[in-house]
């Protein structure tokens, strides 16, 4: 487990369904946001 | 930290700030970020992969088996369908053997292709085979041409073939010296069936037989069972929760409509209700759903009738603008009879010069070649006129079939039941009263129709011919008034019933909603599911 990992409790049966709806949602939408952030690494 | 939303809200946040901060302007700073990059996708990939199966999981706990079993009740149904088909007492042996179909294929052959063609004449010797008549070519001498025909027709059926090429250019060598070929055929197949119509008489006569002293059924109790088969298909087919989910994952309906703030659901509750009913009060509600129900069951058999009214005019128009007691019953049989009787008296005619032509061939001493040209030319004009002949047979046959049964009291009833025993009529009737444009579109107008007309349990349609269309949606109106449902004139216009149903549909699938185990946030996150998790992963496979 990275130290990052240990800081996440993934108990989801604390969520309501709008907000695990809204959770993936916003996962989702992050890793789009990263696909697009991802920069050439020629020379500048 | 505790809650998982409120971590990831954060940490996309800061991770957003992290990434906006880092220096990219050298080769190595790039690498280094887009390093972190892969690294923070990589968690979040792994997020999404687990989130994804706990929301598939808690969606698919929601789930709600459908347990009806309509296939039993249908497969009953389809063979007493059969049973009544033959107990009809109202059309003969001709349309219990379908040859009225077929002979309505054959008439409007300019509508398939030529291998659909001799699917259709196949079929018609199908039926003679059925009761154990095998015709050959000799069957055939309605012309030459046609003789000429069907001798390469059987010929290629004996052996099996399914390449009718030769067929093709046997057609195509004489469709350009006789281009009423086929409507030729279909004389020799009219003829053939009137020459053999005991048999086809007695093996009706022997299936009716078969199933009455099986079944112990007789028509009427057929259609007491039907009616009974009926009610339990619609209880059980109805519309219920499952449905309500496929209907809600695949879009035609929206998921939103149901919350109780929905602007659509409020209005379609207060728009139905004359005077405002108390939601609380359970027994009030439970009349108005009701009520409902049976609402919805007499608008779509009206929105039905409403299809079907152009028919319905145009007989009405036909067959219902004269007095009954003018109609000479006995004058419409005699003019039948007459008709059959000058039809048999042209067909020794055309006989008789068909033997000279037949018997010409391979002789030695042929008479000249003008002569049988002449004679030909002959055949083929007597074979048009007899054409013309059958055509106004075939429509007495009707007249003289309708007058048997209409009366005062004709209902709609009995005028769909009229229409479904008579299948060549009715294709004829539905060709002459809508914009039909291709045969398949005229099958689709055929189907619907027999389904509503096959349905015992019809209400509106009880009623009698002389009803007109606004007349009737007067009595639903005034019907559901009564029960506080708000309903005018004005909905029950065809263009209007649509809205009208999905009024009614929202109202009574909120209703289902709440009487089982889902509630619609539960249907609303399904649905979610369905649309971000389950299809794109289908899609992807």
């Amino acid at each position: 487990m990275s130290k990052e990992d240990n800081k996440v409790n993934f108990d989801l049966s604390t969520l309501s369904l709008t907000e695990l709806i809204s959770l993936y949602d916003k996962i989702t939408s992050f890793l789009a946001y990263l696909e697009d952030t991802r920069i050439e690494e020629g020379d500048a | 930290m505790e809650n998982f939303l409120e971590y990831i809200e954060e940490d996309t946040k800061s991770k957003k700030t992290l990434f906006s901060t880092m220096p990219v302007n050298t080769k190595t700073n790039r690498r280094k970020f887009n390093k972190k990059i892969d690294s923070v996708k990589e968690t979040y990939q792994t997020y999404k992969d687990q989130v994804e199966k706990y929301l598939t999981v808690k969606s698919k706990s929601f789930d709600i088996l459908d347990t009806r079993n309509t296939e039993a009740i249908q497969n009953e149904i389809n063979d007493l369908e059969n049973i009544k088909v033959l107990l009809n007492p109202i059309n003969t042996y001709f349309e219990k053997m379908n040859f009225d179909d077929l002979f309505y294929q054959i008439s409007n052959y300019k509508d398939f292709n030529f291998v659909s063609l001799n699917k259709i004449i196949s079929e018609f010797i199908n039926k003679f085979e059925l009761v154990n008549i095998r015709l050959t070519k000799d069957d055939f001498d309605y012309t030459f041409y046609v003789n000429e025909f069907m001798t390469s027709f059987l010929e290629t059926r004996s052996l099996k073939s399914k390449n009718y090429d030769h067929i093709t250019e046997i057609f195509e060598k004489i469709y350009w010296e006789n281009p009423d070929l086929i409507f030729h055929i279909e004389l020799n197949f009219r003829k053939l069936i009137k020459k053999h119509e005991r048999k086809f008489i007695n093996y009706i006569k022997g299936l009716q037989d078969e199933k009455t002293k099986l079944f112990n059924y007789n028509y009427q109790t057929v259609i007491n069972k039907l009616k009974d088969l009926y009610t339990k298909l619609e209880d059980e087919g109805k519309e219920n929760i499952t449905d309500i989910i496929n209907l809600s994952k695949n879009g035609t309906i929206d998921v939103n409509h149901f919350f109780e703030d929905s602007k659509v659901r409020n209005t379609a509750y207060t728009s139905l209700m004359l005077d405002s009913l108390n939601i609380e009060n359970e027994k009030a509600l439970s009349k108005f759903y009701d009520s409902l129900e049976k609402l919805k069951i007499n608008v779509e058999e009206y929105s039905n009738y409403v299809k079907y009214a152009p028919l319905i005019l145009d007989f009405k128009k036909k067959y219902l603008s004269k007095k009954l007691e003018d109609i000479n019953k006995n004058e419409l049989s005699k003019k039948l009879k007459e008709l059959e009787s000058s039809i048999s008296k042209e067909e020794r005619n055309l006989n008789k010069i068909n033997k000279k032509i037949m018997r010409s061939k391979g002789k030695v001493f042929r008479p000249k070649e003008s002569e049988l040209k002449a004679l030909k030319f002959e055949s083929l004009k007597i074979a048009k006129k007899l054409y013309e002949m059958y055509q106004n047979l075939t429509k007495e046959y009707f007249n003289s079939k309708v007058y048997e049964v209409l009366n005062n009291s004709f209902s709609i009833n009995d005028f769909l039941n009229l229409y479904y025993s008579f299948d060549y009529y009715k294709k004829e009737a539905i060709k002459e009263s809508y914009d039909i444009e291709t045969h398949n579109q005229l099958m689709e107008y055929s189907d619907d129709f027999d389904i509503f007309a096959m349905n015992p349990n019809n209400v509106i349609v009880c009623s009698v011919m002389s009803f007109d269309e606004v007349s009737i949606s007067k009595v639903i109106m005034n019907k559901y008034r009564l029960l506080n449902i708000n309903i005018n004139e004005e909905n029950l216009y065809p263009e209007n019933v649509p809205e009208l149903i999905e009024r009614i549909n929202l109202v009574l699938r909120i209703k289902a909603l709440e009487e089982s185990k889902l509630d619609v946030e539960k249907l609303w996150f399904m649905v979610q599911v369905d649309k971000l998790i389950i299809k794109p992963n289908e899609e992807k496979d």
